[in-house]
């Protein structure tokens, strides 16, 4: 999603082409994460958890991107498919609705983190301060992006 | 329920009033589709839009953007207000 957002508007071919080129860098890192995994990771004496989520993240990387190259040549050498997928893709509607799925998600997850906090706080120090943390980014995110779109539109 | 065009009951006017939270703008879409024997996918392809696009355009549950509204004249052969009808507020 965040790549197709990236890589949208203008030629469609050549953003097939630039996604190509970050599949290749994504899969990259998930090798390179894979392969630091069983060099340095390992033997570590880091906690299962942090070695467990090191190693799932590099594979989750190198899955994805994987599945991700596969998708993209397939629609460079099917032309039919590559049309129908340009169409879904600039579609207006589906735009608006990935814009106001986005926006929906960021303040139902604005108002929930707020509410946990309420919550955190009584039990864990650590998770209450991340959950606010959280919630200072989305509002400073938000606030740039306003200032952004301001000069923009 | 209050039309949110012009924040009176019921309002004649702002034809559509409560399902988008805004007043919209009708539409000829469907009828014109139909004279020209159209199908809603043959419509969808020559505007490069998909199938459930126009048909949220023909029920009116979605406003079409400046371009789409050019593009759907221009195949039409038409004006964008002989396809689209503003309703004045009130």
């Amino acid at each position: 999603m965040m790549i197709k957002l990236l890589t949208s508007g203008g030629d469609f071919d050549r953003a097939l082409q630039h996604r190509r080129r970050i599949a290749f860098g994504l899969m990259a890192l998930g090798i390179l994460g894979i392969l630091c995994y069983f060099t340095l990771i390992d033997g570590s004496d880091l906690p299962d958890m942090a070695r467990g989520f090191y190693l799932g993240a590099s594979c989750g990387i190198a899955l994805f991107s994987a599945c991700f190259l596969i998708r993209i040549q397939y629609l460079i050498s099917h032309p039919e498919a590559r049309k129908k997928a340009k169409v879904e893709e600039t579609d207006e509607r589906s735009k608006a609705i990935a814009a106001h799925a986005f926006q929906s998600a960021g303040l139902i997850t604005l108002f929930l983190c707020a509410g946990a906090l309420f919550i955190l706080v009584i039990f864990s120090r650590p998770a209450a301060l991340a959950v606010f943390f959280v919630t200072v980014a989305y509002a400073v995110a938000m606030l740039l992006a306003r200032v952004y779109y301001s000069h923009r539109l | 329920m209050r039309c949110n065009g012009c924040y009176t009951l019921r309002c004649k006017a702002c034809l559509t009033f409560s399902r988008k939270g805004g007043p919209a703008v009708e539409n000829r879409i469907a009828q014109l589709r139909r004279e020209r024997r159209l199908s809603q996918a043959e419509l969808a392809e020559a505007l490069s839009v998909t199938r459930q696009t126009v048909i949220s355009l023909e029920k009116g549950r979605y406003d079409p953007s400046l371009p789409l509204a050019h593009r759907l004249a221009r195949y039409f052969d038409l004006t964008i207000e002989d396809i689209f009808i503003f309703e004045e507020e009130c």
